[in-house]
């Protein structure tokens, strides 16, 4: 069974259709890639998957239920997580509370236990501690340390995206979505983001849909790549498939020796 | 780079499944229970005060005073409701002070009145001093919007949404209590000219008005297509379109948009000062209190047509002028709820609340909430 | 144009406006009580405008990145230009109002009385006057450019000096009863005359503080630099500094009599009003304007179940609903009841922006004002004349009406909320509290359930406002309409303001300024709204994370509108397809 289908899936804004009836599957364990030039729909996508926007029409199946129509903290709580493209940190919150409150959907405490601090929302609050450190601890000493205690804007833009993930991995996912993870970062940073990517795999066990641009990468962590132009899936497999195929380098149009 | 992360992979099934209850679209259950309540009290309560015995009933030729003095009311609501309107479409800012501008230019213009009328010159020739009441009202109403912008709201030009609101609030109070300082608490008579006396009337195809509403209505009716006039066709009224669209772009096109701001503000004053002087002559009285309700009205106005659009603030003052001087007596008297005047308030409330519940972009707007 | 006014020409008009200003809506010529000798709070006030223009001018500037610091003689002539120009200003208001004649100004500025023109003109009258008020506010600036000019180790103990002297002259009726209690001599301190401070006393506190304030400052860094610090003796400062709160606490109403401690009461029961908006405001930063419904419930509720009655022409009826309950088991009750108003509040508001919200909850809150006055509930709540003979909250003998006994009360239950504020504050649900009043939208995609919190936080914010309603019921023991107008919300979201959003202690500051000076100062009653909104205007312009903020807080708000902005331009880039996407176009938050 797959992971996650994304069935028909259509959304338009005005009169403008950002995806007319897109179609792909995740398998567990794999990394999707989806590319397409600028304005091919694929963050909407995200944000269709993610609860964000509801769709026009299809269906998004994930483990075999529907999804559509849930809200965004429901599907979070099933087990997606994602980054967004610009990051979106809590600012004024600190790395580590940005990270805690990642945890916020698999911890139960409530008003009457924080006002008693009983035994119980100790014992989670520690739970809750742990699993932000570690989640922050996946990307080594970058946001470790003092660092921790320090409001989230004070971070450099590489730490921010890398943050941003940590936070998305505190909510223990099993599929985590990433929108254009390298945006930004600079060739030493997008290589070891690169190794982070795989590792979410096989070290932490997820299933990763990515939105990537920077084609090295692509090419570096892909099992599978789906490619999109005007909200419609043009082409799907291997990374050397997808890239000699006729309508994504017409999509491209000459960008393709960038990859 | 430090390995050894044991982040649990996935969570455990138990945790990753949805209950059949949180699958509930509580939202569209909380709007539909809402809509059909209020659809059912409303029908109710029009069946009930019109199938009241005879006696009890209200006349046809009261019903149809309802509606003169609602559709007067309108008309100044529509005036106050153009200033919020202009610059929400400007600044996507609730100006909360509007009304106190409203009740500055009322205030101001009293004096004059006053002054006129203890010499004589408002009888002997009304129209003259009306001319020069109106003036002074505008203007001060104008100056005091102008300083209430440059002063309070330019420096929070960038700051998040809720910070130019909260200042808006803390002005409106202070101007409110500045014209207590000034002026004195007490509620003094603004005077009308006799012509516009409270019995006078005039027929205007066959329906017999009070002057003074007459007079409302077609100066509200003037500035209306006045304002209109100027921002489709002027220069300045293209500058502040342009700003309206897109503050950066504007600027970048060479649009000062601080002065672009300014005139904003500076209309929307204006305006008020021309509601000033009606709501004067219409009620007869002033005080530093006056501001707030009519200025709420007049916010919940430009909602219901759809805020940042000028028909839609002409269009929603007058259902709302409608909707208080009919609604409670259409609603409330069949309940026989006593005093059903006294819960005017309560309608205008709802209707903003309804209003953005159900279709926030107003009655002229999308439809949809710009952004929620 | 006007830019091309000399900097410290501008200053002085600024100056001189605010000064007319001043003079107009009547805090200088009513405010008499005196300060120091016959020097009123309303001269005091006059004299502001000009010292504190010329001290801004007079400041050190960065000019092309170098601090321009002018020299004192500088700062003295650039601020005597200031207060002339001040003063010429306020020359011109005395010479039209001579000219019109007081009478006509008074027509239309009641404020404009003889004795407020022979203040501005030290009683002389023509031009003699004018010239004195010119001289006067020249030498008021020039003091403004001297302290402004010198050198941070004289100056800040001067400001600190001089407040702590204008505050001791306004603070004679809780000081002098005070000190009397404790049986010790104050009449050469305080006037017994003019009731303000002693010329003398005035000299001596200033210099008692500069001293002190001086030296502190000098040598601060190395007393605490000598005393040896371990966990053990910082837990025992700490245990001292809280017992000495706690006595002082326990003290305080014996101390300052019976009236101050009344004004205590209120003050309690508007911390814990801020205390509840602080919640709804501060944490989930969702602008509530209509809180004073919840004040009404509680004290409604409280009113209706400890037994009320109704006014009527031919007597006291019981309400339609009533139960004899004692106000301590009621308490529970009415907490249920405002939390359940606070869902039935919050539900349908769940999806609006913050700026509509406000004003929708704004009228939730005159709503049910209307409602709870109006004829049609009369049966219930009285309508206008509203539910009187409420019984005082009895434990043994005591019953908590006596107000040195209601402030005990209060201040239990202001420990209570400050408790639960403070440890949400620190919780999972504070943090999805902050995380939503940062980025809701994130917030929800990081599975927070922002409708869930939206509405924990109008229910939570609404149970400790009512605890304010419930003991306004007990503190007045009757209510009608008058006292739950929207000013109460506006008062509770100023206390919260002032203090800074998200901070506890900035609440019981918030409060204690803003509810306790103008109940202590009673003449200054009439310009309490004039403050709040001043206080409002001025808080978020020059200072929107308040006088303490909260840490975490206090960047936010300069923040949250860039990281808004983007989120809203990511939306659109993706609905729009924009034709290029910026990879760098965001140095979010």
């Amino acid at each position: 069974m797959n992971l996650l289908d994304v069935r028909g899936v259509s959304k338009h804004f005005g009169g403008l259709y950002a995806l007319s009836g897109l179609d792909f599957a995740v398998e567990e364990g794999e990394i999707v890639s989806i590319i397409g030039p600028n304005g091919a729909g694929k963050s909407t996508v995200f944000n269709v998957i993610t609860g964000l926007y509801a769709p026009d029409d299809g269906d998004v199946v994930f483990r075999g239920e529907s999804i559509v129509g849930l809200t965004p903290n429901q599907i979070t709580r099933l087990g997606i997580a994602r980054t967004f493209q610009t990051v979106h940190l809590f600012p004024n919150m600190t790395v580590l509370e940005n990270a805690m409150v990642g945890q916020h959907c698999r911890s139960r405490t409530t008003v009457f236990g924080s006002v008693f601090r009983t035994r119980a929302m100790r014992r989670e609050e520690r739970s809750i501690r742990e699993h932000a450190e570690n989640a922050l601890g996946f990307f080594g000493q970058r946001l470790a340390g003092y660092r921790q205690d320090q409001p989230a804007f004070s971070l450099s833009y590489a730490n921010r995206r890398r943050l941003e993930m940590a936070r998305a991995l505190a909510t223990e996912p099993s599929l985590i979505l990433l929108d254009e993870p390298t945006a930004g970062m600079n060739p030493r940073e997008t290589l070891e983001l690169r190794d982070h990517i795989v590792r979410m795999r096989d070290d932490l066990g997820l299933t990763i849909l990515v939105i990537e641009h920077d084609m090295r990468v692509v090419k570096g962590v892909s099992d599978r790549v789906v490619a999109c132009d005007y909200g419609q899936k043009i082409a799907e497999g291997s990374y050397e498939e997808v890239a000699n195929d006729e309508q994504v380098i017409e999509a491209y149009l000459g960008t393709k020796a960038a990859g | 780079m430090a390995e050894g992360t044991d982040l649990q992979a996935g969570p455990s099934p138990a945790t990753a499944r949805l209950g059949r209850l949180q699958r509930l679209p509580l939202r569209r259950l909380i709007q539909i229970v809402l809509a059909i309540l209020i659809i059912g009290f409303v029908a109710l309560g029009t069946y009930k005060t019109l199938t009241l015995p005879p006696d009890e009933r209200y006349d046809p030729s009261t019903w149809k005073a309802f509606v003169i003095s609602g559709v007067a009311q309108g008309g100044i609501y529509a005036l106050i409701a153009l200033g919020y309107t202009l610059v929400y479409g400007v600044l996507r800012m609730i100006n909360f002070a509007h009304g106190e501008v409203f009740m500055m230019g009322c205030f101001a213009s009293f004096f004059f009145a006053d002054a006129y009328a203890s010499s004589g010159l408002l009888n002997r020739h009304p129209f003259y001093a009306l001319a020069i009441i109106f003036a002074i009202a505008m203007l001060t109403s104008c100056l005091i919007a102008m300083l209430l912008e440059r002063v309070a709201y330019r420096p929070l030009r960038n700051s998040p949404r809720l910070v130019p609101l909260i200042t808006a609030i803390g002005a409106s109070l202070f101007l409110q209590n500045t014209a207590f300082g000034f002026f004195g608490p007490q509620t003094q008579a603004y005077p009308v000219p006799d012509v516009l006396g409270g019995d006078q009337t005039w027929t205007i195809l066959g329906i017999t008005m009070q002057r003074i509403q007459v007079v409302v209505i077609v100066t509200a009716i003037l500035a209306v297509i006045g304002l209109t006039l100027f921002i489709s066709r002027t220069r300045t009224g293209r500058s502040i379109r342009a700003v309206a669209e897109d503050r950066e772009i504007a600027s970048l096109m060479g649009i000062d948009v601080d002065r672009t701001i300014m005139i904003t503000f500076a209309l929307g004053g204006l305006l008020a000062g021309i509601a000033g002087v009606q709501f004067g002559l219409t009620f007869g009285q002033v005080s530093p209190y006056i501001g707030f309700t009519p200025g709420i009205a007049a916010f919940t106005a430009s909602v219901l047509g759809g805020i940042g659009s000028i028909g839609g603030a002409a269009l929603g003052g007058l259902i709302l002028g409608l909707l208080q001087a009919v609604g409670p007596p259409l609603l409330f008297t069949g309940f026989n709820i006593p005093a059903p005047f006294q819960l005017q308030d309560v309608i205008t409330f709802s209707v903003l609340v309804l209003v953005l519940i159900f279709r926030p972009g107003g009655i002229l707007g999308s439809g949809e909430a710009e952004k929620v | 144009m006007i830019r091309r006014i000399p900097r410290v020409v501008r200053a002085g008009l600024v100056a001189g406006i605010v000064s007319v200003y001043l003079c107009l809506v009547g805090v200088v010529g009513s405010l008499v009580t005196n300060v120091v000798g016959k020097v009123t709070v309303g001269r005091v006030l006059l004299s502001i405008p000009a010292i504190l223009a010329g001290f801004l001018v007079a400041r050190p500037r960065v000019v092309s990145g170098d601090v321009h610091r002018p020299s004192v003689r500088a700062g003295v002539s650039a601020g005597a230009i200031v207060g002339l120009t001040t003063g010429a200003l306020l020359a011109i208001f005395i010479g039209v109002v001579n000219l019109l004649g007081i009478e006509t100004v008074r027509n239309v500025f009641i404020a404009v009385k003889p004795e407020l023109m022979s203040l501005l003109t030290f009683g002389h009258a023509g031009v003699v006057g004018s010239v004195l008020r010119i001289g006067a506010e020249v030498a008021l600036g020039a003091v403004g450019g001297a302290i402004g000019a010198t050198q941070d180790r004289i100056r800040v103990p001067t400001v600190i000096a001089a407040t702590v002297v204008i505050s001791l002259g306004l603070l004679r009726r809780i000081v002098h009863p005070a000190l009397a209690q404790l049986g010790l001599r104050d009449d050469w301190l305080f006037s017994v005359v003019t009731l303000g401070l002693t010329w003398f006393g005035a000299a001596a506190v200033f210099v008692v503080t500069f001293v002190t304030t001086f030296a502190w400052r000098a040598n601060s860094a190395a007393i605490v630099a000598r005393t040896h610090r371990t966990p053990a003796t910082e837990r025992g400062v700490r245990v001292v500094v809280l017992a000495v709160i706690g006595a002082g606490l326990i003290a305080l109403p014996f101390l300052i009599g019976s009236i101050f401690s009344q004004i205590l009461g209120t003050v309690g029961i508007y911390i814990l009003l801020g205390l509840g908006l602080n919640i709804v405001v501060g944490y989930a930063g969702l602008l509530d304007l209509g809180y004073v419904a919840f004040f009404a419930v509680g004290a409604y509720t409280t009113a209706i179940l400890t037994g009320g009655s109704r006014v009527t022409t031919t007597g006291y009826a019981p309400p339609s609903f009533v139960l004899h309950l004692s106000f301590f088991v009621a308490i529970p009750i009415v907490v249920a009841v405002a939390a359940l108003v606070g869902l039935v509040i919050g539900a349908p508001v769940l999806r609006l922006r913050g700026d509509y919200l406000a004003i929708v909850t704004l009228g939730f809150g005159e709503i049910a004002r209307v409602l709870f006055s109006s004829d049609w509930l009369k049966g219930a709540f009285g309508g206008t004349q509203g539910i009187t003979a409420i019984p005082a909250a009895p434990i043994g003998n005591l019953d908590f009406r006596d107000t040195q006994h209601f402030y005990f009360l209060v201040l239990g239950f202001c420990l209570v909320a400050v408790y639960i504020s403070w440890r949400l504050a620190d919780s999972r649900v504070g943090r999805a509290w902050n995380a939503m009043r940062e980025d809701e939208q994130v917030a929800e995609a990081v599975g927070v359930s922002t409708v869930r919190y939206k509405l924990l936080a109008f229910a939570m914010g609404g149970a400790i406002g009512s605890l304010g309603g419930a003991l306004f019921a007990v503190q007045v023991g009757a209510l009608n309409n008058a006292s739950f107008m929207l000013l109460v919300s506006i008062t509770a979201l100023a206390v919260v303001i002032l203090g800074g959003m998200g901070s506890i202690p900035g609440v019981i500051v918030g409060a204690l300024v803003l509810i306790g000076i103008p109940g202590v100062f009673s003449e200054f009653e009439q310009y309490r709204l004039l403050l709040y909104g001043a206080v409002l205007m001025a808080i978020m312009i020059l200072r929107p994370q308040g006088l303490i903020p909260n840490v975490r807080r206090s960047q936010e708000l300069e923040e949250e509108d860039v990281a808004q902005d983007k989120w809203a331009g990511a939306v659109t880039a993706d609905e729009q397809a924009a034709p290029v996407a910026s990879p760098l176009g965001e140095g979010a938050g």
